[in-house]
Order: structure tokens, then C-alpha cells, then sequence
């Protein structure tokens, strides 16, 4: 079976992205969103678990028992978030004390399970870490952006502490959008959070709309003639 | 298959994958356990340097420490003072303090506290105060912890917060976790004058030239 990289990217990052149209893996996306370095830390920490997993997964898919082997996968993905836990608290401590309890929780994102099961047990290797990369990328595109729209709203900033994540150069990485501002509390409490992600689920929602009308006023334009039309319901 | 063989075959199944994950799990915890305890003395001793500076002290803060009885600091077993000292006389103590006064959850704070009874420095260590309002207690949000600095409990000024006839700001919108916090360094301040004689014998120190655990209760 040929791999076709293109549909597995738009998949990935918009047909079927992780957070915005299977709504898998909320409870740390909206938890953590708070500013974009906490974000983008759990983005990359779950993307490295995903594609871990997908890998392992579709490696070992032809020795594994099928009656057992969503304890397998379990056990797989467990160990997996336990080593990245243990490597961030030793490359990234004060992050991992940030994060605290949502790298652990990594292991009951759904996405990851759902991925070992639904592409990386019938896929070949190669494919199973593209498609383990790529959903990451869209969760993390997700996390990322609520993070941003949160801490503007939230604190006035953006990228602040990203030298939590990427040492001393990234200091001067924080960006003051209004300098002498109070701060909006409802944006950093979990309230901004679902209401952020529901925003973003309503824009993308309005775009694959407005482009789907667009394509269907092209492809209905030489057919005009010949149909009534009667096609209101989009 | 029967029935037999299909459940050899998952036992086997799960076996080796339980095998090769513990594997897994066990190097990685090899290679980052040194890294880990590095990073966790640093965490701790990077907030008792920043109650008393480096040049202020000439023994080992970290493991220089003097076993107290938890529960006059919110406590339920016995804590660690860290213990400055200067050519052998104590000059500051750090005590591990919590207070079950917050608005959500317990406040763990580390408050050191000067041989001539005045305050050398408040830190907190973990909260969970609203983000916004109770949250100034972080020194990244306001400098209110600075407050304490250098102060000494006298009679004729309350040690409370402005709201309850003391000289101590609340936060606008939060009075409760500034109060939780300015009731436990005067407790501690309480129990400082209290045993200041006990506390300031540097013979009372353990830790030194042994490899003690020091345990904060938490």
C-alpha cells in the first residue's frame, strides 16, 4: 500500500487535527495553555510521545497479540512518558515543575492511544512516525496558538520564560504587546481556556465553509442552466 | 487454537513487552538520576541563597540544618531549619513554614529570620492562590515579600495586615493569602523569641560531616 504523505499531512494538521476536530486530548490543552512556553513544552513532550509510540507500535504490529494488545500499547506508551519525564527533569527542570502533573497525563491523551490503534498498527514504520509527527505538529499547532491568545489577553506578553525552554538566548524573546497592563484574568483561568478553543473551533469551522461554498459556486457555475437552484443547506 | 495455547501466547505477549518496557524505563532512570539530584539541591539552595546571599555565611546551608518540632510551622512531623553560620555563631535560620490560611490550598513558605530577631527574608515555595489576585505573592508578580525584609516584631506595631490595624499591605481584590502569609512569619517570629536561646547554640546543628537526609516535611 502506497503512502500518500500529502492526505496523511492534511489529516494532520487540519481535516482531522487532534484538538479541533476529534477533540482528543483536552484536559492538558486546556490546562496548560496559559502562555506559549508552557504550551509549546507540552506540545513537543506529547509529539515525542506520539511518534515514539507510533513507531514502537508499528514495529513490533506483526508479533503483537491482537486479544492483548491494547495493554501493550498502554504499557509501550506508559514507558515512553516515563522516560520523557525523567529526561525533562533532568534537561528542563524548572519547566517539568510548571508542567508538573500534565506530563504524566500525557499517558491518558487519547490521541495517542487513538493513533497506535487506528494508524500505527496496520502501517508500516515510516509512515506510522510521519503520521505520529504530523498529528503532533497539529496538536501542538493548537496548543500554541491558544497559548499565545491566552497570554496576550491574559498577561499582556508573548514568549515570556521561553528561556525555560531554550536557555539564556531566549531571554530576550518576550514580547510586551501593552506594557502597563493590568492583566485579564478571565483569559489565565480554565474559563479562557474553553472559550479560546471554542473561538478556534468556530474560525475553522467558518473557513471550511466559506471554501467549500466557494467550490461548490465554481463547480455549480456551468450547471446553472440546466438545475434549479435548490441547494441552500450547506 | 485452543484456548490453552492463545492464552500462552498472550501471557508470553505481555511478558516480554512488560520486560522491554521496564528495561527501557530502568535506563533511562540510570542515566537521569544524577542530572535529577543535581537539578533538586540546586532548586532547593537557589531559594535559601536568596534569603541570605553567599558572602553572608561560611558553612554548608544546604546540609547544616537543626531538627525542629513540625507542628508550630503547620507541619504534622518534625522539620529542618537550614542554619547560617558565621566562624561557628548561627546568624540566620530558615524555617520551612506552612500555612493552611490561603484561599486555596496550603502556602509553603521559607522565612529566615536574623540572630538579632528581624526578619532576613520571606520566600514561597509552593501556592495555589488565584492567578491574578493571590498570586502577588510571587516576587516575579510584586515586590509585597520584600516587605518583610530587615523588620522586627515589636509591641507597639500588630504584626497583621493593614485591613486588621497593621502595617501590612494587602493585595487589591485578595486580602486573605497576604494575611495567611503575615500570620505565619509572626508565628515563626513568636517561636524564634521563644527559644532563641536553644536556636542560636551552634552545638544543636546536625548534618554536619554526615550525609543526614535533610526532610522539610513536605
Amino acid at each position: 500500500m502506497a503512502t500518500n504523505y500529502r492526505e496523511l499531512t492534511i489529516n494532520g494538521l487540519w481535516k482531522n487535527n487532534p484538538a479541533l476536530v476529534q477533540l482528543l486530548g483536552l484536559c492538558p490543552l486546556l490546562a496548560v495553555t496559559a502562555s506559549v512556553v508552557n504550551a509549546l513544552s507540552l506540545g513537543i513532550a506529547s509529539m515525542l510521545v506520539l511518534i515514539g509510540s507510533n513507531f514502537a507500535v508499528s514495529l513490533f504490529r506483526n508479533f503483537i497479540p491482537s486479544a492483548v494488545r491494547l495493554p501493550i500499547y498502554v504499557m509501550i506508551i506508559a514507558a515512553l512518558v516515563t522516560s520523557i519525564e525523567l529526561a525533562m527533569q533532568a534537561l528542563t527542570y524548572e519547566l517539568y515543575l510548571i508542567l508538573g502533573i500534565f506530563i504524566p497525563l500525557i499517558v491518558t491523551n487519547c490521541i495517542i492511544m487513538g493513533r497506535a490503534e487506528a494508524y500505527a498498527a496496520k502501517n508500516t514504520v515510516a509512515a506510522s512516525l510521519y503520521d505520529g509527527f504530523i498529528m503532533g505538529l497539529g496538536f501542538s499547532i493548537v496548543l500554541v496558538l491558544l497559548g499565545a491568545i491566552r497570554e496576550i489577553l491574559g498577561a499582556g506578553t508573548l514568549f515570556a520564560d521561553m528561556q525555560l525552554l531554550f536557555g539564556p538566548i531566549a531571554q530576550s524573546w518576550k514580547i510586551v504587546i501593552f506594557s502597563d497592563y493590568v492583566g485579564f484574568l478571565f483569559a489565565i483561568l480554565p474559563p479562557g481556556a474553553f472559550v479560546g478553543l471554542g473561538l478556534l473551533i468556530a474560525v475553522k469551522n467558518w473557513l471550511d465553509q466559506s471554501i467549500d461554498k466557494r467550490k461548490r459556486a465554481k463547480s455549480d457555475q456551468p450547471q446553472k442552466l440546466d438545475i434549479q437552484p435548490l441547494k441552500n443547506q450547506t | 487454537m485452543n484456548m490453552q495455547q492463545s492464552l500462552k501466547i498472550n501471557a508470553l505477549g505481555i511478558g516480554c513487552f512488560a520486560t522491554i518496557t521496564a528495561a527501557l524505563i530502568a535506563v533511562t532512570f540510570v542515566l537521569t538520576k544524577a542530572p535529577i539530584e543535581e537539578n533538586v539541591r540546586r532548586q532547593k539552595t537557589a531559594k535559601l541563597y536568596e534569603i541570605i546571599p553567599t558572602h553572608k555565611f561560611d558553612n554548608d546551608l544546604f546540609t547544616d540544618t537543626v531538627e525542629l518540632e513540625g507542628t508550630e510551622f503547620g507541619y504534622s512531623q518534625n522539620i529542618s531549619a537550614h542554619v547560617a553560620t558565621v566562624k561557628g555563631r548561627v546568624t540566620t535560620i530558615i524555617f520551612p513554614v506552612r500555612s493552611s490560611q490561603g484561599y486555596s490550598g496550603d502556602i509553603s513558605l521559607l522565612v529566615g529570620i536574623n540572630a538579632d530577631t528581624s526578619i532576613a527574608g520571606v520566600r514561597v515555595i509552593t501556592h495555589t492562590e488565584t492567578p491574578g489576585l493571590g498570586d502577588k505573592l510571587e516576587l516575579k508578580k510584586s515586590p509585597w515579600l520584600h516587605s518583610f525584609t530587615g523588620l522586627k516584631k515589636v509591641a507597639e506595631q500588630p504584626w497583621a495586615v493593614k485591613k486588621d490595624g497593621g502595617q501590612f499591605d494587602q493585595f487589591t481584590g485578595a486580602t486573605i493569602t497576604p494575611r495567611a502569609v503575615v500570620n505565619a512569619v509572626g508565628k515563626s517570629l513568636d517561636y524564634f523569641h521563644k527559644h532563641r536561646q536553644r536556636l542560636l547554640d551552634p552545638s544543636a546543628i546536625s548534618g554536619k560531616n554526615s550525609s543526614g537526609e535533610t526532610n522539610n516535611g513536605n
